[in-house]
């Protein structure tokens, strides 16, 4: 489904790529996880995949294809068409993505009539039985309630939802558990589990919080300055990692009953 | 040498309204120098004479070189401004700052006094304090300043009550540091770049503050050169002797742009993200 | 454990409220007691809003409480004010959580080591650098450093500078609130593993705000869970993993990803989320999400209760036995 091929990034005139000769194979419903700490490039290679690099980014080489379509050369109303339908993106905080001043029932049924010929009312029912599908309970409150009146997992559900209207092949998530409550968080990870299983949507999530990479990968890749310094199944990760750096790396997370420093 | 080298390549607009102020300052302080007649030497024989290569930009209806008042006007227009301005950016400052610190009453006050300064036209006001004061350039700066501090002091607070809920100012009370440390140490030179490009931006307004009292009879009294009175004198002849109008005019647009873009480039040079 | 360690802060019924819009009050901390012995690390853990870094911020009279008081060696120190405050905060500092938003811009590292000094008139102008030097070493920087600004420092790093600057006056209790939360895990761990360090060496005693349950039980002796302002349970660190028994602090250890976890099992959570600490119900304020509820937790509040040596929970469930 999705195949990038050894991908560099490069920002601006700065001869070191933020990424390097990354490349990743994955099929449909597959969930990859990327983790890696700051500076290793794991938040620029899911913005190349979804080609939104910020400002001076760019692919210098390689290529990314999704079911066999050659990401970086799409137009920009390729790329309309092609997000939210085919790839969608969910962010650290989808609220953010929200117009504060806007309630969300507006900008969720204009989302959709943008991708989808269908009524008003029509894109409000899809709407409203989106949210209900993300555990979101009163739908039709939610849809007509800012966005600041919800809370940072509510809003995060919104997100994902919107998301999903179309079913995507595959689902981008940058952090989207980072600014989470620890039992929020452990709503989410189940509930996007839940979309791979009852929707085969392959997830690519990119996160520094190793515990939820793991729980969800079928595969995971570390990262560490712009290159692939391990990558393969979760056990063979998580149970006998080849790199140093990812031994270090799995040690350094706290975990409960584990190594005590007192 | 080298750091003024790098600071200049760093921020060429800043360098070239530095020195294009500069230049303004110079002609204020240099004009016995630039000017090529007395000022105040009146010459009834050549009232009212166009631009010539005698007199540059003509004479006024006492005769007086009008390219010399401009020059000299300089002086007068600038130290009042700039004095002006020094005045209601520390005392706004001050009061901001004490206002947005310790809040409560003194905050009530403060704001309070400031609400009623905004209620009011602000050109009004001056003008009414200038009448009660009586017409001079010292009353003049004293009545503007009265109306202009509270925009100092407005700005102040807003910018101590967001930078006092800041984990360094929590950091230095934990530290032990005493109220006026914390003032002068932490709040100030964190508010004092905003503060500064406001006042560098607000001497061109203050000019033309200046310069509308003294037109209106306000403010400097004749024969003294300044821009604004010297508009005043040359209104009753705007159609027979416009150059008594334009070059006045001229100096006052010319002065007030330089001042302007230069608080303008100040803001990128102390915009602490590029450090 | 802690019977044997000398008290050093004594919280006693702490209570805070804020007022907020129409007439309601926020309470952020209700009745909090909780005791700092010395040398050892009383670790608190809990959701956002939950009352931890408030509670904090009274420790380190940032705030003051608006019921109960805060025994320092047995004194009250929340009726302290003006120069005595200030000559009582020599005892007790605070690491904050966003090493860049700690320090004030435009100060040098030495500036910001030794401002506490300065501000006692513990040591000359003069003698900054050495001492900065000194303290750098001490938290494991390179003593250059202490030239430079912050802004050219890595998160690590700075929040290292943060450390020395609390260490300079020679505290009793540090307070840490979510130090490592900003931070990579392997920063994270050689910051534990360093403050562990100066724990052993200097005997401090440490508060340590957190909301990673599996980080604060590595590293304190006692851990107590607070939410919506209430303490739910206090146990000791090592009895966290395997030994919790209120069901708030039960679906907190439920929520942790681990590394050693079985991944086939399905992921535990309790549903929907905290209410609003406006809306704190009455009864037990984990009675919405508590998959235990019973009816006598949505009339009557449960009170701590000493289940264990060192152990307490605020639960109906435990009133029976």
């Amino acid at each position: 489904m999705l195949d990038i091929k050894a991908i560099s990034v490069v920002y601006g005139k700065n001869p070191l790529p933020a990424v390097r000769d990354f490349s990743l194979q994955m099929k449909p419903g597959e969930i990859v996880s990327i983790v890696g700490e700051s500076g290793s490039g794991k938040t620029t290679l899911i913005r190349a995949v979804l080609g939104s690099l910020p400002g001076s980014g760019y692919i210098s080489r390689g290529d990314i294809l999704f079911e066999g379509r050659s990401l970086p050369g799409l137009g920009a109303e390729e790329w309309r068409d092609l997000r939210g339908t085919g790839i969608s993106m969910i962010f650290q905080d989808s609220g953010a993505m929200l117009n504060p001043v806007r309630r969300i029932g507006s900008q969720y049924v204009e989302y959709i009539r943008t991708h989808q010929k269908m009524t008003k009312k029509e894109a409000w029912a899809r709407g409203v039985e989106m949210l209900e599908r993300m555990r979101l309970p009163e739908g039709d409150h939610i849809m007509r309630s800012y966005p600041f009146q919800l809370s940072g997992g509510m809003r995060q559900r919104v997100g994902i939802a919107m998301a999903m209207t179309f079913q995507p092949k595959l689902l981008l998530a940058d952090e989207p558990t980072s600014a989470l409550d620890v039992t929020t968080q452990a709503q989410i990870v189940r509930q996007m589990l839940e979309l791979r299983d009852s929707c085969n949507t392959g997830i690519i999530v990119v996160t520094h919080n190793i515990g939820v990479a793991a729980y969800m990968a079928d595969r995971i890749v570390v990262m560490k300055e712009g290159n692939i310094v391990d990558a393969g199944t979760r056990e063979q990760i998580l149970r006998s990692p080849s790199g140093t750096y990812t031994r270090s790396l799995l040690d350094s997370v706290p975990s409960m009953g584990g190594e005590r420093f007192v | 040498m080298d750091r003024l080298k790098a600071f200049v390549k760093k921020n060429p607009a800043f360098t070239v309204f530095f020195l294009l102020t500069l230049g303004v300052i110079a002609v204020a302080v240099f004009a016995p120098l630039l000017a090529t007649h007395d000022p105040y030497e009146a010459v009834l024989a050549d009232a009212v004479q166009p631009p010539s290569t005698e007199h540059w930009f003509g004479t006024d209806r006492m005769g007086r070189d009008l390219y010399s008042r401009v020059i000299y006007g300089a002086r007068t227009s600038l130290t009042a401004s700039l004095a002006l301005v020094c005045i209601i950016m520390t005392a706004g400052t001050l009061l901001g700052i004490l206002a947005g610190w310790f809040g409560g009453i003194l905050d009530a006050v403060i704001m309070r006094i400031s609400d009623m300064m905004i209620s009011f036209p602000g050109m009004v006001l001056a003008l009414a304090v200038a009448g009660i004061l009586g017409a001079s350039m010292t009353n003049a700066v004293i009545a503007i300043a009265v109306v202009s501090w509270t925009k100092y002091a407005r700005l102040a607070r807003s910018l101590v009550l967001k930078i006092r809920e800041r984990d360094y100012i929590a950091a230095a009370r934990v530290t032990g540091s005493t109220t006026s440390h914390i003032l002068w140490k932490h709040l100030l030179p964190n508010v004092l770049p905003t503060i500064l490009i406001t006042g560098a931006t607000d001497i061109g307004s203050m000019i033309m503050e200046i310069a509308a009292l003294s037109f209106l009879g306000f403010g400097a009294k004749a024969p003294t050169a300044e821009w604004g009175l010297m508009l005043n004198e040359g209104r009753a002849y705007l159609t027979a002797a416009p150059w008594l109008m334009i070059f006045p005019g001229l100096a006052i647009f010319i002065t007030v742009v330089v001042f302007n873009l230069l608080g303008d480039s100040l803001r990128d040079v102390l915009d602490p993200r590029d450090e | 454990m802690s019977e044997n360690h000398e008290l050093i802060l004594e919280a006693k019924h702490i209570t805070r409220r804020y007022p907020a819009p129409n007439g309601r009050t926020l309470t952020a901390c209700q009745d909090v007691s909780l005791n700092f012995y010395r040398g050892q690390t009383l670790g608190i853990v809990g959701e956002s809003g939950c009352g931890k870094s408030t509670f904090m911020r009274m420790v380190v009279s940032l705030e003051q409480p608006d019921e109960g008081e805060f025994l320092f060696h047995g004194r009250d120190i929340t009726k302290l004010k003006g120069e005595e405050l200030r000559q009582h905060r020599q005892k007790i500092q605070m690491v904050f959580q966003d090493p860049a938003e700690a320090f004030s811009p435009r100060m040098r590292v030495m500036d910001i080591i030794c401002e506490p000094l300065l501000n006692f008139k513990r040591i000359r102008k003069s003698e900054k650098e050495a001492v900065a030097r000194r303290y750098l070493e001490m938290v494991e920087l390179p003593g250059d450093f202490a030239l430079r600004y912050p802004h050219s420092m890595s998160g690590g790093q700075r929040q290292r500078v943060g450390i020395a600057r609390a260490l300079v006056l020679e505290p009793e209790l540090i307070v840490y609130d979510e130090a490592t939360s900003a931070l990579d895990v392997s920063v994270q761990k050689t910051i534990i593993e360093l403050l562990v360090k100066l724990q052993k060496e200097k005997n401090i005693s440490y508060g340590f705000i957190c909301h990673d349950m599996a980080l604060v039980q590595s590293l304190s002796h006692q851990v107590a869970v607070m939410y919506l302002g209430h303490i739910m349970e206090l146990l000791p660190g090592d009895k966290v993993a395997d030994g919790c028994v209120h069901p708030y602090t039960k679906a907190m250890a439920e929520a942790v990803f681990d590394l050693h976890m079985d991944f086939g099992k399905p992921i535990e959570s309790i549903e929907s989320e905290a209410p609003s600490p406006l809306d704190v119900p009455p009864g037990c304020p984990f009675q919405s999400r508590c998959p235990k509820c019973m009816d006598i937790c949505r009339k009557e509040k449960p009170v701590l209760k000493t289940i264990a040596q060192g152990h307490q929970a605020a639960c109906h469930l435990y009133d029976l036995k």
